[in-house]
């Protein structure tokens, strides 16, 4: 059965991570006085410390970091920009997160938004990383990319080439969150979110159409997951890995989509 | 007879070693004065998981007194007052960490022991009453109890299952005559005889002769009542697999007690975990695949789902000659079904008892646990009837060292 392989040192998880940074994320977030990039620094440092704790087995009273989790973080408006060098493990990613005072350096800096130019950098990552000996036999990779905008270019073919890339466990996940859409769906927040299992439901907006063909469907464990932890209690088996982020705690709830990775390593 | 000879069990655990270090979290445990077997699986999350096992396990017995209740929430209770001693304890970073990341340290190591000391638990204890056997379970998590007649029939199984065709070749016609047969139905069944009088049904069905007059042979006719789907899933029993050509194989009294009709020959059976299947040809081989059903990601523990009521207490009677497994998931989930764990076991059944050839097997199954979803450490206790013909013809002299 795929995606079920668990996550551990010998089999570590990997997410890409697909920021954008272009001068609209400065903006205020709805219902909040805080820039959307803000936002995002906020809850991405909230997972990146629940990753270091999976990542971490007490011995006796001393905490021992083992690496379960590699992140590989691309910034991008106009062009794409690599965080601190490229693949990190998690214990390394918190630690420059930490001192940069909690922050990815995300400022709504980078102009305008090529999502493809970023897609395409992920694809030409992942190729190469996915038939590395760790990461060949492990769960799949995650792409996730949050965005608050209309791309300048189709990044749907890249996301094509990304999706018939494969772990033995299965294809990497693809993960669209776009911030401040608007869609057919009525929900109040993830306590009630099913989840967007036709495209009719993301429409009308050509868009979010395009994210959610590019997006996929949640494996059934993952489902599972996001039901029993409360994250999205409500979402229905087939739903596509799409969101439409119209509030902070929505925000918080996809990015806890990345958390539900975990697999079977974690009960 | 002493409970000591009535019973004998095969203990084995194998730590998973990941980088030179060994998890080691399972615990197996045999208690031959009372026939108490116990299998915990420290949840691989928790913090001084190993200990929280170890310390349920050599409890377990406490478990099947007047209140059952009572005790496991007083073990409970222990497993809380150690995570709280846990928490008390100043946190110790390695050296050399940086500043900034020994605040997040602390508090990863502050959360980590808040949910510390986690595991679950499956516990038995075996009873002999007239020519059954009584089996009191008391169960929290994903570890699992099995019961297999010595033919290789499931009789009990406490992961979900799923019923699937059988694809191989010239069977695909026939399945759609399978239907299932579990707790909650009830059948029309035409009595045939007692066993005595069908010496060939006999040979096959695992009964000694010295009790074949207490058993009915009984052909299906007709479904009459169907249990709950809902309270089916949530039962620990797998259900019998019936086909055109299966006979049905229930103690004299369980027939007689449900009598609704005066009528010798026609009568309502309705489902008992001490009926058997007989069926046209080897059960195990030929009836449709039963499979463990979709895997979870998550598992109810100890102390926690104890105290919200996650947990089972059943007891189970079932006939004497029957085996009993426990296990934690590492062991059950390096197959398919629990007819390939069977046929594992029951190939291999000499060679555990040697600890030579036993690691030897049990590194193949971490090496199939790996090609799955991972491996993990593999634990489960073999329960047989004593001087049962499957244990002696592959067991050997010596005794596990999970045994008291």
């Amino acid at each position: 059965m795929a995606y079920d392989k668990k996550i551990s040192r010998a089999f570590p998880g990997l997410i890409i991570f697909l920021m954008d940074d272009s001068g609209s994320m400065d903006e205020e977030l709805q219902g909040t006085s805080d820039p959307k990039y803000a936002w995002v620094e906020r809850y991405l440092g909230i997972l990146f410390k629940q990753l270091l704790e999976y990542s971490t087995d007490m011995k006796g009273d001393t905490p021992v970091i083992k690496p379960r989790y590699f992140v590989y973080v691309i910034e991008y408006g106009s062009t794409p920009q690599v965080w601190n060098g490229g693949l990190l493990d998690i214990e390394t990613a918190v630690q420059k997160y930490t001192e940069a005072n909690n922050s990815l350096g995300l400022q709504g800096r980078l102009g305008g938004t090529d999502a493809c130019a970023a897609m395409q950098h992920a694809y030409d990552f992942l190729k190469t990383a996915i038939t590395e000996e760790r990461f060949r036999d492990s769960f799949p990779p995650m792409v996730f990319h949050l965005t608050d905008g209309m791309s300048h270019t189709d990044a749907a073919p890249v996301v094509e080439q990304i999706r018939q890339l494969s772990t033995s466990d299965g294809a990497p996940l693809v993960v669209n969150a776009f911030i401040g859409t608007q869609t057919s769906l009525a929900y109040k927040g993830p306590e009630d979110f099913p989840g967007y299992v036709e495209e009719s439901e993301a429409g009308p907006s050509d868009d979010n159409v395009r994210l959610f063909n590019m997006s996929s469907v949640v494996p059934d464990l993952m489902r599972q997951d996001l039901v029993e932890q409360g994250t999205f209690p409500q979402i229905r088996a087939g739903a596509h890995l799409f969101f439409d982020v119209r509030t902070r705690e929505m925000l918080k709830s996809v990015i806890q989509v990345v958390g539900s990775m975990q697999s079977r390593a974690d009960r | 007879m002493p409970v000591d000879d009535t019973f004998e069990a095969l203990a084995v655990v194998s730590p998973l070693v990941e980088d030179g270090e060994e998890k080691n979290q399972d615990r197996a445990r045999w208690f031959p004065h009372v026939a108490v077997a116990t299998v915990c699986d420290g949840t691989s999350s928790s913090a001084r998981s190993a200990e929280a096992a170890q310390l349920v396990a050599d409890l377990s017995p406490m478990l099947f007194g007047e209140d059952t209740e009572e005790c496991l929430r007083g073990i409970c209770r222990l497993l809380t007052l150690r995570r709280a001693a846990a928490q008390h304890r100043p946190v110790k970073l390695a050296p050399g960490l940086p500043p900034a990341m020994q605040e997040l340290m602390s508090s990863v190591a502050r959360e980590r022991m808040s949910s510390s000391y986690q595991t679950t638990m499956v516990s038995a204890s075996f009873t002999f009453v007239d020519e059954q056997v009584s089996a009191e379970i008391v169960r929290c998590g994903d570890s699992a109890l099995f019961a297999y007649s010595p033919s290789g029939e499931l009789l009990l199984s406490s992961p979900p299952l799923d019923a699937v065709a059988d694809e191989r070749e010239g069977h695909g016609s026939q399945n759609h005559d399978f239907t299932s047969f579990g707790p909650g139905d009830e059948l029309l069944v035409k009595v045939l005889g007692t066993l005595t009088d069908h010496p060939e049904i006999a040979s096959r069905s695992g009964v000694q002769a010295r009790y074949a007059s207490r058993w009915v042979v009984c052909m299906p006719l007709d479904q009459c009542e169907r249990g709950n789907v809902t309270r089916r899933l949530k039962c620990d029993v797998a259900p019998l697999m019936l086909r055109p050509g299966t006979l049905l194989l229930t103690p004299r009294y369980n027939l007689e007690r449900h009598a609704g009709v005066q009528d010798t020959v026609y009568r309502r059976l309705r489902f008992a975990t001490a009926i058997r299947a007989v069926q046209p040809s080897d059960p195990v081989q030929d009836a449709p695949q039963v499979v463990f059903g979709a895997k979870s990601n998550l598992t109810a523990v100890l102390p926690e789902h104890v105290l919200s009521g996650r947990w089972v207490h059943r007891t189970e009677t079932v006939p004497a000659d029957t085996h009993f497994v426990l296990a934690s998931d590492g062991f059950y989930g390096a197959f398919d079904s629990p007819g390939e764990q069977w046929k594992w076991l029951i190939r291999h059944g000499k060679r555990l008892c040697d600890h030579g050839s036993r690691e030897q097997l049990l590194q193949k199954l971490h090496a199939r646990l790996r090609s799955r979803d991972g491996d993990d450490d593999i634990s489960f206790i073999w329960v047989s009837p004593s001087k049962s013909p499957l244990r002696h013809e592959t067991s050997a002299a010596t005794p596990s060292a999970e045994e008291e």
